[in-house]
């Protein structure tokens, strides 16, 4: 018998290890890696509630585990994040079949995968930011994959995410200090500034946002959504946990000031660089960074809805960079480039690439009618019951992202030094077509009814107690 | 007979030694790392520097641990040290040229003039310089100093950490920047190890510091392995 939590960790961990040397057969490592991942996802909502209780034939048990003193836990809230990432992951691995991002991909997110699940049932603060750290490492070798020359993205990456350690260790000190020392109460104030800083590191508010831009231009997109996605929810994961242990800092006003101006520099630099953006990659960046200090604002807000708006963006996100780096990984495939302008005239060569890159960037941009809307709407009208400045920034971030958007969509529409017309797709060629055709139609249905997506924020919220 | 001495005995015999210079002694290394330009010595100051910062550690520690960290230190080290040899093969490997003219270097007069100061060192030389001074000052005014952790190991993990940023505000060739984030981590590890103690965060944290190798050995050797040749400044 193994108990369910320590499962979700060894089971991705055990398939990684098994898929290594299989990597390069791309059809075989899709089709285990997406099994595995689908079985995750179905374990997290199967877990039983009690040790008492099992699944699978007896074998696994519900219920908490000690390893070395450390009691690993999955909450039902830490199931459904655990769902979403398994499933995120899951459709990944099948797109990664046609796109090829580098043998490394499947082992590695499949690692990531285990490490993440720890982070996310470890009970104890502490391990799960030592864990966040090896998750950090695992995800700047994928961001590197087997690319050669700069290494500029997943080198800032990392050395950020291990800057923000220490501040979170030193923090997780003084709170377990405190809690053996109820008296001495001196020591939370300094622990608010650090989980602060630490935490704002993770979200790469500026200026700690050095990372995006040469991750977004250099890294495989697919990599893309696993650091800016995938990655993300997780420490959103360990933000909302500690939110919801430590009521001295979930009501200290110090964090939320903190996050709001945070969200306020880093969205506003955000929309001025996306002036600028000449690239596919620049965009990718500057529009990250007009989600993510929407993200911030919203944990600024202090309120419940907040935090759930901030899960809706996030799932949403990860749905947006899935459509904008299929169709950004055919491009640069197609022009051999990350040029925008490199780009003219590719609805001649490739109509569902160009689609794909008009819906995913207006989707990252937060356009209605696109699958990005609902949560920057959302966004908008939390951070306007606050203050109706911050919200007019935000719909300036948003306006910028749109027209930059609309830039880059006149380019891919206009002439190009390209062929017009490629060649003649006949069957069974046509086939490889069909995974971009089904995540245009998932985009698009997603478009039209988020609120399966609404739905589970909603229920990862009615499992916290944050500010109830 | 008398055996061979034990681990607390050995150091009780090296207690003459003290702890003030190792502290002097782990500034003076970071400082090295940030003005040394050839790998081989860089490296070499990095070995140093856990061995001392281990003697360090015997402050905080038990003893048994504190030569843990000095292993796991020096074994980080031998990671470094074979990727950059992997590195510079494969340099030699592309660019034949070079080859010749490294193979030259070789001489005994040519190593040593590698750690000669070259004009542009002068920069790193100047701010590593005042950083230390800055430190030292700090230290000797009691500014330096981490409530519940002994004055002499908050002033040496102050530096380290301060070093070990300069180093990679410096530079983002991985591996020379590594070897600060690896400063920084160990001064930050300094400091944290004086408040938490348990074994296993003892543990994870090693762990850590291995990760932390592991991936500037994997982006050195990507950096590096079709760079034509290496960027003005770099020796690996």
């Amino acid at each position: 018998m193994i108990s369910a939590p320590v499962l979700l960790i060894v089971a991705p961990l055990a398939v990684a290890a098994a898929v290594y040397p299989i990597r390069r057969f791309t059809a075989v490592a899709s089709l285990l890696s997406t099994a595995t991942a689908l079985g995750m996802a179905w374990l997290a909502s199967a877990i039983p509630e009690t040790a008492g209780e099992a699944i699978l034939a007896g074998r696994v048990t519900g219920g908490a585990q000690t390893i070395l003193g450390r009691t690993l836990a999955a909450s039902p809230a830490d199931r459904l994040v655990l769902m979403c990432l398994s499933l995120a992951a899951a459709v990944l691995f099948l797109l990664a079949a046609r796109l090829h991002p580098g043998g490394i991909f499947f082992p590695g997110l499949l690692a990531l995968l285990g490490i993440s699940a720890a982070v996310l049932v470890s009970e104890t603060f502490v391990f799960s930011v030592l864990l966040l750290e090896l998750t950090a490492g695992a995800a700047a070798i994928l961001l590197q994959g087997a690319r050669f020359g700069s290494i500029r993205g997943p080198w800032r990456f990392f050395v950020l995410q291990t800057l923000a350690v220490p501040l979170l260790l030193v923090a997780g000190w003084q709170i377990d200090f405190q809690a053996a020392n109820p008296g001495q109460t001196g020591l939370l104030g300094p622990a608010v500034m650090f989980l602060t800083a630490g935490f704002a590191i993770y979200l790469a508010a500026v200026p700690f946002h050095l990372w995006i831009a040469p991750t977004a231009g250099e890294a495989q997109p697919l990599s893309q959504v696993v650091v800016f996605g995938l990655l993300q929810m997780v420490a959103l994961g360990v933000i909302a946990e500690a939110l919801e242990s430590f009521s001295w800092f979930a009501d200290s006003p110090t964090p939320y000031q903190w996050f709001t101006l945070a969200g306020s520099l880093t969205i506003g630099l955000g929309a001025a660089l996306m002036l600028g953006a000449d690239s596919f990659g620049q965009l990718t960046g500057c529009s990250l960074m007009v989600d993510m200090g929407a993200l911030l604002m919203l944990l600024g807000t202090k309120s419940r809805d907040g935090l759930q708006a901030a899960w809706l963006l996030l799932m949403l996100r990860m749905a947006s960079l899935v459509v904008w780096g299929y169709g950004l990984s055919v491009t640069r495939k197609s022009t051999g480039s990350d040029q925008i302008e490199r780009a003219g005239g590719l609805v001649g060569r490739s109509r569902l690439a160009t689609l794909a890159l008009i819906l995913g960037g207006f989707s990252l941009a937060g356009l209605p009618l696109t699958p990005g809307f609902p949560a920057r709407w959302f966004a908008v009208e939390l951070i306007a019951r606050d203050s109706v400045g911050r919200a007019a920034l935000l719909l300036l971030g948003t306006a910028s992202g749109v027209l930059a958007m609309a830039r880059m969509t006149r380019g891919l529409l206009g002439p190009g030094t390209g062929p017009r017309q490629g060649p003649a797709v006949r069957w069974p060629e046509w086939l490889k077509e069909t995974p971009l055709a089904l995540v245009l139609l998932g985009a698009i249905a997603l478009a039209l009814y988020p609120r399966p997506i609404f739905s589970v924020a909603a229920q990862i919220m009615a499992h916290l107690s944050y500010l109830r | 007979m008398p055996g061979f001495p034990t681990l607390t005995e050995l150091l009780d015999y090296l207690a003459f030694l003290g702890e003030e210079p190792a502290a002097l002694g782990a500034l003076a290394t970071a400082t090295l790392l940030v003005v040394l330009h050839d790998w081989r010595w860089s490296l070499l100051a990095l070995a140093v520097q856990y061995v001392l910062i281990g003697w360090l550690f015997t402050q905080v520690l038990e003893p048994q641990l504190a030569v843990l960290k000095i292993l796991v230190g020096l074994l980080i080290c031998l990671v470094l040290y074979l990727t950059a040899r992997q590195v510079s093969w494969s340099e030699h490997q592309a660019d034949p040229q070079q080859t010749g003219s490294r193979a030259t270097g070789a001489s005994g007069r040519r190593r040593w003039r590698r750690i000669r100061v070259p004009a542009r060192r002068w920069f790193p030389l100047l701010i590593s310089g005042l950083t230390s001074i800055v430190i030292l000052y700090a230290a000797g005014s009691g500014l330096v100093s981490v409530p519940q952790v002994p004055p002499l190991i908050s002033r040496a993990a102050v530096s380290l950490v301060a070093m070990g940023l300069l180093a990679m505000g410096l530079t983002e060739e991985p591996l020379r920047a590594g070897m600060g984030l690896l400063t920084f981590m160990a001064g930050f590890e300094l400091l944290y190890h004086s408040l938490e103690q348990a074994i296993t965060v003892i543990g994870f944290v090693v762990g850590i510091d291995l990760l932390v190798a592991t991936v500037i050995a994997h982006l050195t050797v990507a950096r590096h392995l079709t760079s034509p040749r290496p960027e003005p400044g770099q020796d690996t």
